[in-house]
């Protein structure tokens, strides 16, 4: 509460009251006086600014706004710049004379424009208005904790802290496509299909000339081609093409993998702002696209459908895998505990405050008897009294064990002897006890002890789950792991974790997600009506030949019937593209072991990228990098000539 | 929701891109601040000219003016104790006169008064001035560790109406309620060995520190003096304590009770963990 001032005049207060009324009195009465009226101007200051505080915790409201378009709105477009307007009350009796108002900004919107901190007064039933921009680059999730409230008097003696919980999320929708979904192809008047429809060449009620055939009784009459029958003298009857929808299924990867990332660069946010400009573009033509998402374990379908509320519905979903956080159980626990802690400092002031979450020395120390073998101890601490009961009542065995003492160590030195032995072994014992104990009062492990006794109680309070959490905090190291991974989950905290192993394998491999997209496929095959469009935004560059198999298996499947298959992959930021490559690029002379590594990765990550698309390509699937806009035209080509037109560029 | 505040009023503060080394007042508020950091500064230099000569008054005087021109908050406090070793020594060197006689016939001496209501209001409206060209408040941020990086300045166009009236008024009421208090040490006595240990002191002439087995009279004024501060402590620790409890929200009340478990049950759930742990390990050695 006293800042570094603060104590500085206290103690100089201090010092003068006391030795003014102690000794100084006797020369004069003004030392006294003056060190009394120091203290007792601290004092009114402390209790003014006490009452402040303690009259401001729980009556401060926050109301939070965020605008685009000039309107409220509860969720908001990528791309485009939203306004954060929020209102700060302070609804109690008491004025705050200064305060530092703060939002919490989230995460990677460092370079906002406008305010977002206040510093002055605080007027009861006044609220401060403050408002800033922030521009979502991609879709994903915008999560407010609250308000950072820091109070100081005006001659800065007293501080604290307050932060002002209002937890709320907001949904980034991917970017709006206006030119994709505007685009139209050059339509053939009379040729073309009504828009959504392409032909398809089997005979159905379409409008397009297909085949003719001889007279079947039972053909309806408007379809006989009266012309040509009368030229071959034979009912001839006309067969038209069939005018089916174009179908689209987009099947969205968000196994962990994908998630990994700094804030709004992830691969999945990346893959979900290609998927949602496939399906507004699809929408646009009124083609039906369909979305799937899989992870390691299980898919979730939408099935095809051209409405508008399907494709809000299909880009919230977007928006909501990539707003998806890893789980990085294999992270360095004590980072995890330190970042947890970190944002506990930010968001739980309170729950950290020394007079909840206290601190006792006692905590520190390792009790013996906790162990196994620490009552191995307890018989060389009692040694003295085991001693003395053997001597009292075996007598007779304790005579002839002196005798022979005395025997061994005449003139008495016998008795010195035993007595410094019996004496030893409690002197051992008391040793262990006390090294074993103290050990806990050791830095690094008190630093260890004191954080996770801390992060526990939080964890205990925002759970309710009682006081065994606390403990289990400190000494539990998996249930550390997992619990302070959700808790970073729910505050929407990114960590970078190791991506490799200790054996240099990637982390985040997800083999699994090939079975479970196979899965998906057939699920998507077994209800396709003709050859339909299937684009698989996924990380297959990860896995092994040998783990793509069933995905081979799929795409060889839907290949046989007919269908098209585009495989989407993501490009990790920073890493040389194949095509920049051109073959191994030659090191400098002296290369460090940073070059050497990111070289090893790259020409590993361009090698498995290789095999992958040769693999894939001839199993009759297109691959390409996600690369600006590329895979987005490449789909709407594909669709195109599904719909009978020519390529669009 | 209302429209943003005003730019005007919307004080963003940020680190002082590039100040001078020597501080000089630009706005308003420094001005007045400053205005009033001059005006006590002069009422003490004039009362320690008058009493104890210039030496004592210029030695009070340039610390004043090195924490006013190069923003050092510690050299207030450097004048203030400067003030007080000439209160005590005025001649550089202390005289060791020491009379009992001056304890009880100082009580209210106007120019005690002036000089100590002078000092507060002196250090008060510094370091009001500190707030706005130093540092309002500290750096909590723990990442940042370079001490000035992001000074958290206190920005206001103009003090706020009837603050200079109300820390005069508040200067010389502490003022006030010191010299009172003093009076209440000197005017009282403990000797422990009666049975109501705390009496008016006797006149001047018969003072208790002659009688045998009674307390020296420095030692009943510092007694005096703890009991009383302990007192004040007690009952505005206790009251500010009922009130945060009061105030405490769910989360910090399920903390507040967890903790108390949780000491209270420390080895209790110790052995949990610690028989959990052991299971754990046989699990996972068991495990193929």
């Amino acid at each position: 509460m006293l800042t570094r001032r603060g104590w500085w005049l206290l103690f100089i207060a201090v010092i003068l009251t006391l030795f003014g009324v102690g000794l100084a009195a006797g020369w004069t009465s003004a030392i006294p006086v003056l060190g009394l009226s120091l203290l007792i101007g601290m004092a009114f200051e402390w209790c003014l600014f006490q009452s402040r505080v303690y009259s401001a915790v729980g009556r401060i409201r926050i109301e939070r706004q965020l605008m685009q378009g000039g309107r409220p709105v509860p969720v908001i477009w990528a791309g485009m710049s939203a306004s954060v307007r929020f209102s700060i009350t302070l609804e109690s009796p008491f004025r705050i004379p200064f305060a530092w108002i703060e939002d919490r900004i989230p995460a990677g919107f460092q370079n906002f424009t406008g305010a977002a901190s206040f510093c002055g007064e605080l007027i009861p039933y006044q609220p401060i208005v403050l408002e800033y921009t922030i521009t979502p680059p991609l879709p994903g999730l915008l999560r407010f904790e609250g308000v950072t409230i820091r109070i100081a008097d005006l001659a800065g003696l007293f501080f604290k802290r307050l932060f002002v919980r209002d937890a709320c999320e907001f949904l980034v929708m991917p970017a709006l496509r206006d030119e994709e979904g505007k685009h139209r192809s050059e339509k053939r008047i009379n040729t073309l299909p009504p828009p959504g429809a392409h032909r398809l060449r089997r005979s159905g009620g379409g409008s397009e000339l297909l085949d003719l055939r001889d007279y079947i009784p039972g053909d309806p009459p408007k379809t006989i081609a009266w012309k040509v029958s009368a030229r071959r003298d034979k009912l001839i009857t006309k067969e038209f093409e069939n005018d089916v929808p174009v179908r689209c299924v987009v099947f969205l990867d968000t196994s962990d993998g994908m998630r990994v990332g700094p804030h709004w660069s992830t691969p999945i946010a990346k893959l979900a702002d290609c998927a949602a400009a496939i399906a507004q573009a699809a929408t646009a033509h009124r083609d039906l696209i369909g979305l799937t998402t899989f992870d390691e374990s299980d898919f979730k379908i939408l099935p095809p459908a051209r409405t508008t509320t399907h494709k809000l519905r299909i880009l919230r979903t977007m928006s909501e895998s990539a707003s998806l956080m890893p789980a990085l159980p294999q992270l360095d626990i004590e980072r995890l505990v330190k970042a947890s802690l970190s944002v506990a400092g930010d968001v739980y002031p309170d729950l950290l405050d020394s007079k909840v979450n206290t601190l006792p020395k006692k905590m520190y120390w390792l009790p013996l008897s906790d162990q196994w073998w620490g009552w191995m101890v307890l018989p060389l601490i009692f040694a003295p009294a085991i001693s003395a009961i053997v001597f009292f009542f075996f007598s007779n065995i304790a005579n002839q064990f002196l005798q022979l003492v005395n025997r061994i160590a005449p003139n008495g030195l016998g008795w010195l002897f035993c007595l410094i032995a019996i004496m030893l072994l409690p002197f051992i014992g008391y040793q262990i006890w006390f090294w074993h104990g103290i050990r806990g009062f050791f830095s690094s492990r008190r630093i260890r002890t004191r954080e996770r006794k801390q992060l526990g109680l939080v964890f205990a309070a925002l759970d309710s789950s009682g006081p065994g959490t606390v403990e289990r905090t400190i000494w539990d190291d998996h249930f550390v792991c997992v619990r302070a991974n959700r808790f970073l989950t729910d505050h929407h905290v990114r960590l970078t974790p190791t991506l490799l192993d200790n054996k240099g394998r990637y982390r985040f491999r997800s083999p699994d997600k090939a079975e479970v997209l196979s899965s998906a496929m057939l699920h998507a095959f077994a209800r396709a009506r003709d050859n339909e469009m299937y684009v698989i935004l996924a990380d297959l560059v990860s896995l092994t030949l040998e783990e793509i198999q069933p995905i081979i298996k799929a795409i060889r499947t839907a290949r046989a019937r007919k269908h098209h298959v585009l495989v989407v992959v993501p490009w990790p930021d920073g890493l040389q593209k194949p095509v920049d490559i051109g073959g191994p690029r030659p090191l400098p002379p002296k290369p460090t072991l940073a070059q050497i590594t990111r070289r090893s990765l790259e020409s590993g990550f361009s090698n498995s990228f290789a095999d992958m698309r040769r693999a894939l390509a001839a199993a009759g699937a297109t691959v390409v990098r996600i690369d600006k806009d590329e895979p987005v035209k490449m789909v709407l080509d594909k669709m195109d000539r599904l719909r009978g037109v020519r390529v669009r560029r | 929701m209302t429209a943003p505040t005003p730019p005007g009023k919307q004080l963003i503060a940020k680190a002082v891109p590039k100040r001078s080394m020597i501080f000089y007042p630009r706005t308003t508020a420094e001005w007045s601040y400053s205005y009033m950091v001059a005006a006590s500064a002069g009422v003490v230099f004039l009362a320690r000219f008058l009493t104890d000569g210039p030496i004592a008054a210029v030695f009070f005087t340039i610390p004043a003016l090195v924490g006013f021109f190069f923003r050092r908050p510690s050299m207030p406090m450097i004048a203030v104790i400067f003030v007080t070793y000439f209160l005590f020594a005025p001649g550089l060197v202390p005289t060791f006169d020491s009379n009992t006689l001056r304890i009880r016939l100082g009580h209210f001496d106007p120019m005690n008064m002036i000089l100590a209501s002078a000092v507060l209001i002196y250090l008060f409206a510094q370091y009001r001035l500190f707030a706005l060209n130093e540092r309002a408040m500290p750096n909590d941020n723990p990442h940042v560790t370079k001490a000035d990086t992001d000074p958290h300045l206190r920005k206001i166009d103009g003090i706020p109406k009837g603050e200079r009236i109300r820390l005069f008024f508040i200067a010389c009421g502490c003022v006030v309620v010191a010299e009172i208090a003093w009076l209440a040490i000197t005017e009282y006595y403990v000797e422990p060995a009666l049975s109501n240990p705390i009496r008016l002191a006797r006149p001047p002439g018969l003072e208790n520190s002659m009688i045998p087995g009674s307390l020296p009279a420095p030692a009943s004024r510092l007694l005096l003096l703890s009991l009383g501060i302990a007192t004040f402590v007690f009952v505005t620790k206790m009251a500010f304590w009922y009130w945060r409890l009061r105030r405490l929200n769910p989360q910090e009340g399920t903390a507040t009770i967890a903790d108390m478990g949780w000491s209270e049950n420390r080895r209790e759930y110790l052995r949990n963990e610690s028989r959990r742990a052991r299971v754990q390990s046989k699990m996972n050695r068991d495990a193929p």
